[in-house]
């Protein structure tokens, strides 16, 4: 029933997000191949894209807060909840399929905004045309990746990668259990106003407490040429060594487990739909 | 004697300080057609919604064959809300495709068979079209599945008597076989001549749990009885 439910999940809300990224593929395509047809760069129609996608690469993290937040609202505490609660699925199950949804609209914003970063940084760095810009990468590249294995770097980048698309997950979670509190009896009336009291207070409350414990506690992986090692010091960081924290992985784990419990008992035993 | 497939054990409902289900119990036998029957405002919608599992936070014990509301008994039951639930942005062509991915019992033929015979537009969306589809189209969502189960909440409330016929004469052609009804109205006169048995609610009280047929040997109607217990008799 998952499948189901993502399907169908994300047919509702990629009538708005879908439209918005293949604006936005259109976009790149046009400023890319106008490039690869002309060799000009920084043409007024490269720059006009180039404005609008970084117009919809500042918004799209709003933007999907915003469909996500509604949508919430509406499927499950508007009378579309009438629909979905009625539907032979665990609670469980609805829940996860949201939270999915969103995280991969706020990954797509995140890919926007880096392939516009880079689309930005290819065109218009100083008059220089692509080659150059190439050029400048690989010259960089060898410093980035000096004395590091295919596998240190992969690790690397993946660790960073989930570090990323679970602080997304963790910031949907964090606003369904702000949206299922607005919606309990006490707070049903003023829903709207209390969803962005609570989102905005469980945001700071989480930042919060992430924050003092990733500086009061090390954990991490160093990276030293080849060598991966886990280290719970800085004393243990050997110098020129990278570093991947994993407190804040690990913190953002926990925050969204206890929040994915909390919201699930709220719009289980909490809310009635109106 | 038919089987029970709905238990209801003193079922207490509150929002805050406002009660509005008293400690209601009853039985529904599989195969009947049963009248929740009662004035606006008397709990049977709550009562309804906590059958169907919208209202979990309830007092008492729900059974639907034999277990209580989850995912087991959403496949059974077949539920048309008082209001319109299906998003605007879809069509009656998506609503059944909907429908039909998420119940097994989902007739899907039979609903495109309806949808024609309602003059339903496949392709319009549902916040273009008028009240009257939209009430087609979850009329037909409801009645295009073979549920043992039909909960209909008001079906003929805010219809002209036309309408009330139409929709009236859909749900007594197209529910399963053997199946059992649970229709709640405050219009008794459309519906008692379909009635095998009557549950008569006021202020979140269970007054009357009756068959049609005991009320009928008495020399009275369901109505004359509604209007005794309401007092609306002038």
């Amino acid at each position: 029933m998952l499948g189901k439910l993502l399907k169908n999940e994300f047919i509702a809300t990629g009538r708005i997000m879908g439209a918005l990224y293949a604006v936005v593929a259109v976009i790149m395509a046009y400023v890319l191949g106008s490039y690869y047809i002309t060799k000009d760069t920084a043409s007024t129609g490269q720059m006009l894209g180039i404005m609008v996608l970084l117009l919809i690469s500042s918004c799209s993290f709003i933007l999907t807060a915003v469909v996500m937040i509604m949508n919430f609202q509406k499927s499950l505490y508007g009378d579309q909840g009438y629909l979905s609660f009625t539907l032979p699925v665990k609670g469980s199950t609805l829940l996860i399929s949201k939270i999915i949804t969103s995280t991969v609209w706020f990954v797509a914003a995140f890919v926007c905004l880096m392939g516009t970063a880079a689309i930005t940084f290819f065109v218009v760095k100083e008059d220089v045309i692509g080659e150059e810009t190439f050029s400048t990468i690989e010259s960089l590249l060898p410093m980035f990746l000096e004395g590091k294995s295919v596998s240190t770097i992969i690790t690397s980048i993946v660790i960073s990668m989930v570090s990323y698309f679970l602080r997304f997950a963790v910031i949907t979670i964090e606003m369904y259990f702000a949206i299922s509190l607005a919606n309990t009896r006490h707070f049903q009336k003023k829903y709207l106003l209390w969803t962005i009291i609570f989102t905005i207070a469980v945001l700071f409350i989480v930042e919060r407490i992430s924050g003092v414990i990733a500086d009061n506690i090390v954990f991490g992986i160093a990276t030293v040429g080849n060598k991966l090692s886990i280290i719970t010091s800085y004393d243990q960081l050997a110098s020129g060594a990278s570093f991947t924290d994993l407190v804040s992985v690990i913190t953002y784990l926990i925050f969204g487990v206890g929040l994915y419990y909390a919201t699930f008992y709220v719009m289980n035993k909490k809310v009635n739909i109106r | 004697m038919s089987e029970t497939l709905l238990k209801v054990r003193d079922l207490k409902k509150s929002y805050g300080d406002h009660t509005v289900l008293k400690g209601v119990s009853y039985d529904i036998e599989q195969g009947k057609i049963v009248g929740l029957l009662g004035p606006n405002g008397c709990g049977k919608t709550s009562m309804i919604k906590s059958i169907v599992g919208l209202i979990n936070d309830y007092e008492g014990q729900i059974l639907i064959n034999g277990k209580a509301p989850g995912v087991e008994s959403k496949k059974i039951i077949a539920y048309l809300p008082e209001k319109n639930y299906l998003p605007a942005w879809m069509t009656p062509k998506s609503a059944i495709k909907y429908m039909a991915d998420f119940y097994e019992n989902f007739d899907m033929q039979k609903a495109l068979d309806m949808a024609a015979r309602f003059e339903l537009p496949m392709k319009q969306k549902i916040k273009t079209m008028s009240k009257g589809q939209q009430e087609k189209l979850q009329l037909l969502l409801v009645m295009s599945r073979k549920a043992d189960l039909y909960i209909l909440d008001e079906p003929l409330g805010g219809v002209d008597l036309v309408s009330r016929e139409f929709i009236l004469d859909t749900i007594m052609k197209n529910h399963a076989e053997n199946s059992t009804i649970l229709l709640s109205t405050h219009l008794i006169y459309d519906i008692e001549k379909v009635l095998d048995r009557v549950l008569m609610v006021k202020d979140g009280k269970l007054l009357v749990n009756t068959d049609v047929s005991k009320i009928t040997a008495d020399g009275k109607t369901v109505e004359d009885l509604f209007r005794e217990v309401f007092s609306h008799v002038g």
